[in-house]
């Protein structure tokens, strides 16, 4: 009898290269792409420059994309488009601000929402929407279950904005690997490709927001200098100059819908070129017609705001225009001819714009999952800043700043607090973000209550808080006690969005996963993340593991790794779960080890000269 | 020895000193991130992944402080373990008059009519006194003179914020 060979199907995953993917989220449009050797854009049979619109119907599943666009039924339906633009706001700030509304918004889950036949519907849901779409056109295309994917964010997103995209992302299903400033995304798939080394500015003009990043670029290492932008700045403000225009000069449009008007307008804006310079565009038996001189004396306002954001972003970085370069043009709003001429004529420099600027951003994601994912052996490392200062509320409702803006990350401040009254047990820590000095104007991230703070006379527990912003730009604050030794709990009530327990039970809801499923998703993924343990902890051995163990610590390793093996073999996640525990307490002085001795030979004088 | 309680010139492996080599601090700061950074660890467990982002963060804030004078100053006097009483002022007639002297000048800008070569030439001024300060503030520190440096470091600190208060002006 011969003995079948049944190959382990969690072998085979490990084995293979991953699935992943770059996604460019954009107010107006937004794309999906893998890059393996070449790009791939998914696409749904249309363009593959997918419209961030989602149609909610009475008895459907929403509709995202291009079918949402030409959906038909008989059902009335409502559709909400450009939502990027109220990610991560409160109902305050969207009503201070100049976004114009279609839809009545009620707090819902601590979230602005809309009421959509009878259901309670968030930015953050229509986001998921959009990228559930993306993630589906991409897997039913490649056959595959989609491992992870890099996710473009405005640099400028504060964040409450980037937490709200990642949130997005979970419901949807989607593993963020990393969330990637768009203009750094943008500045790698121009620097890989043309090999270009120095330092340049991304101006990054988009459907509903402007950002500009100042990189240098080397062989290896791209790194942000100083990023600015304007979340509320993009080619949509440009349409509703054009619209406001269209209702002055041409009366007989007063009864048309502002769908239609909003037609007109993106007509009349896309149709000039450096040669064409006069717009024409025909409405039953009447001709509408704009000179590019007009237009563009309708739009000089808004470019020259964004001129002189790159202007203060370049005195943030202390160069001198001297030194940049060249401009590299990003969003599908830089084919204005405006944007060009008036960049060349104000900063005397090279203006790039020889790569699709609607396609820039999700090619570099691409290139970043590949390479995070271990897909792709290129050597490339982003070196990212903090957009918008960090603080604390103070005394006089100011804002005292803990990590000032343009700092690189991942960083972490430590801050000591104090109690103000005998006996005090609770203190509360409001976080906002922004460069204004008073509270009210800045972005109130979160208060945090620190508990069970040993009752002592005023001023004397020392609590240590600190703030650690990681690699993605997100936030996250630990305490601890320092006089009584206790760690203090904390208690995180966001001023925005959800909280884990929220989110998971939403995913629950969404997914409407039977209790076995969700048992079975478990087990699969305590498997892999075992898998991802014992991979990393043998390498590693195999590495260092003589060199750096003595033969009973070594014993105690690999009795470890044995126990986890096994435990893998059982169907009980929670077991799984613990044995990881174990075998990563255990292992902990070894990999504090294993970084020692590599700064060791890093910092070791005549190594670095080989290493470089 | 833990890379998180090395102090920040060991983990750029530089000498101790207010003057700093900064093409050398920047490459031994690409190195370290070449291999520190949270990206290298994005396949790894969790407790690395953990490590790398303190580690990290550790290095960003060492290459922040190394990099800039004023900060550079104060870490010099934390790691020697001075600890100056916030309340201390500093007792110097001369100096004072100049404060006030200086805090005079400013007011006597004129937003609309700007003479730029006259300020450049205020600028170099101040300048200098910064130069001669941190000659001193050098010499403290060879000396051990920890209190001596932290006076100089008050006072650099002032000419600092008269430049940038007058690049504020001209900005306007």
């Amino acid at each position: 009898m011969s003995l079948i060979k049944i190959s382990d199907p969690l072998e085979e995953n490990t084995n293979k290269n991953k699935f992943v993917v770059g996604i460019d989220l954009g107010t107006t449009n937004s794309l999906i792409c893998s890059y393996k050797e070449s790009f791939k854009t998914y696409n749904n049979d249309e363009s593959d420059i997918i419209p961030s619109v989602v149609k909610y119907t009475k008895n459907h599943n929403p509709i995202a994309g291009h079918d949402a666009i030409t959906y038909s039924g008989n059902n009335e339906s409502i559709s909400i488009s450009s939502i990027k633009r109220l990610m991560g706001l409160t109902l305050d700030e969207i009503k201070s601000s100049k976004i114009t509304l279609q839809h009545n918004l009620k707090i819902h889950n601590n979230m602005p929402s809309i009421e959509i036949y009878n259901k309670m519907i968030s930015a953050v849901d229509v986001s998921s929407e959009i990228l559930r779409y993306l993630k589906h056109i991409a897997e039913s295309s490649e056959n595959r279950v989609l491992d992870g994917a890099v996710i473009t964010v405005p640099a400028y997103f504060n964040d409450a904005q980037r937490q709200a995209t990642k949130n997005a992302a979970k419901l949807a299903g989607i593993d963020v690997i990393r969330l990637l400033n768009e203009p750094t995304a943008a500045a790698i798939a121009y620097g890989l490709e043309s090999k270009a080394t120095g330092t340049y500015i991304v101006y990054d003009f988009g459907g509903g927001t402007f950002d500009v990043s100042i990189l240098s670029l080397e062989k290896g290492i791209f790194r942000v200098i100083a990023t600015d932008g304007d979340t509320m700045l993009g080619g949509e403000d440009v349409d509703e100059i054009v619209i406001t225009w269209l209702k002055e000069y041409y009366k007989f449009l007063g009864k048309t819908s502002y769908i239609e008007l909003k037609k007109i307008a993106v007509a009349l804006k896309e149709s000039f070129s450096d040669t064409n310079n006069l717009a024409i565009y025909s409405i039953d038996k009447y001709e509408i017609t704009l000179e590019k001189q007009a237009f563009e004396g309708l739009i000089e306002k808004i470019i020259n705001k964004t001129i002189d954001i790159v202007k203060n972003t370049i005195k943030e970085s202390k160069l001198s225009i001297k030194e940049v370069n060249s401009i590299i043009l990003v969003g599908g709003s830089t084919r204005i001819p405006l944007v060009k001429s008036s960049l060349e004529k104000e900063f005397d420099c090279i203006v790039l714009n020889n790569i699709n600027p609607d396609k820039v951003v999700v090619n570099g994601a691409a290139i970043q999952a590949s390479i995070l994912s271990g897909n792709n052996q290129e050597n490339l490392l982003l070196l990212d800043v903090l957009p918008l200062s960090l603080g604390i509320e103070t005394l006089g409702d100011l804002s005292e700043k803990i990590i000032n803006r343009n700092t690189p990350i991942p960083i972490r401040a430590k801050k000591i607090f104090t109690t103000f009254k005998d006996g005090q047990t609770k203190l509360l820590i409001h976080i906002v973000q922004g460069e204004r000095e008073l509270i009210e104007h800045c972005k109130s991230l979160g208060k945090f209550v620190l508990h069970e703070i040993p009752p002592m006379i005023a001023g004397a527990p020392r609590i240590e808080v600190e703030f650690q912003i990681d690699a993605d730009g997100i936030l996250s604050v630990i305490a601890t006690e320092k006089t009584s030794g206790v760690s203090s709990s904390i208690e995180v009530k966001p001023s925005y969005g959800l909280t884990e327990n929220e989110i998971s039970k939403m995913i629950k809801d969404a997914n409407k996963l039977a209790e076995t499923d969700m048992e079975l998703r478990k087990l699969n993924e305590s498997r892999v993340e075992a898998k991802r343990v014992i991979y990393a902890l043998e390498q590693a051995l195999k590495k260092d593991g003589k060199s750096l163990l003595n033969t009973k610590e070594l014993k105690m390793i690999n009795k470890g790794l044995d126990l986890l093996k096994k435990a893998t073999l059982s169907n009980n996640p929670d077991l799984i779960n613990n044995a990881i525990k174990k075998i990563e307490k255990k292992s902990e002085f070894y990999v504090e080890k294993r970084m020692n001795s590599s700064i060791k030979s890093l910092i070791a004088g005549k190594n670095i000269d080989d290493i470089l | 020895m833990n890379i998180l309680k090395k102090n920040f010139f060991e983990l750029f492996g530089i000498p101790v000193s207010i003057d700093i080599n900064n093409t050398e601090l920047d490459r031994k700061y690409k190195i370290l991130q070449q291999q520190f950074h949270p990206d290298n660890f994005s396949n790894s467990t969790n407790h690395e992944k953990r490590i790398a982002l303190q580690i990290s963060s550790q290095i960003n804030d060492g290459y922040i402080i190394l990099s800039n004078l004023i900060p550079r100053i104060e870490y010099i006097l934390q790691i020697n373990n001075f600890v100056q009483d916030e309340s201390k002022t500093i007792q110097d007639n001369e100096f004072l008059s100049k404060q006030i002297k200086l805090n005079e000048f400013l007011e006597t800008i004129n937003k609309d009519n700007l003479n730029t070569n006259y300020l450049n030439k205020h600028k170099l001024e101040i300048n200098n006194f910064i130069d001669e300060l941190i000659d001193l503030i050098n010499s403290n520190f060879l000396n051990k003179n920890f209190s001596e440096a932290w006076t100089n470091l008050a006072k650099l600190k002032f000419y600092n914020n008269h430049l940038n208060q007058i690049e504020k002006y001209i900005l306007l």
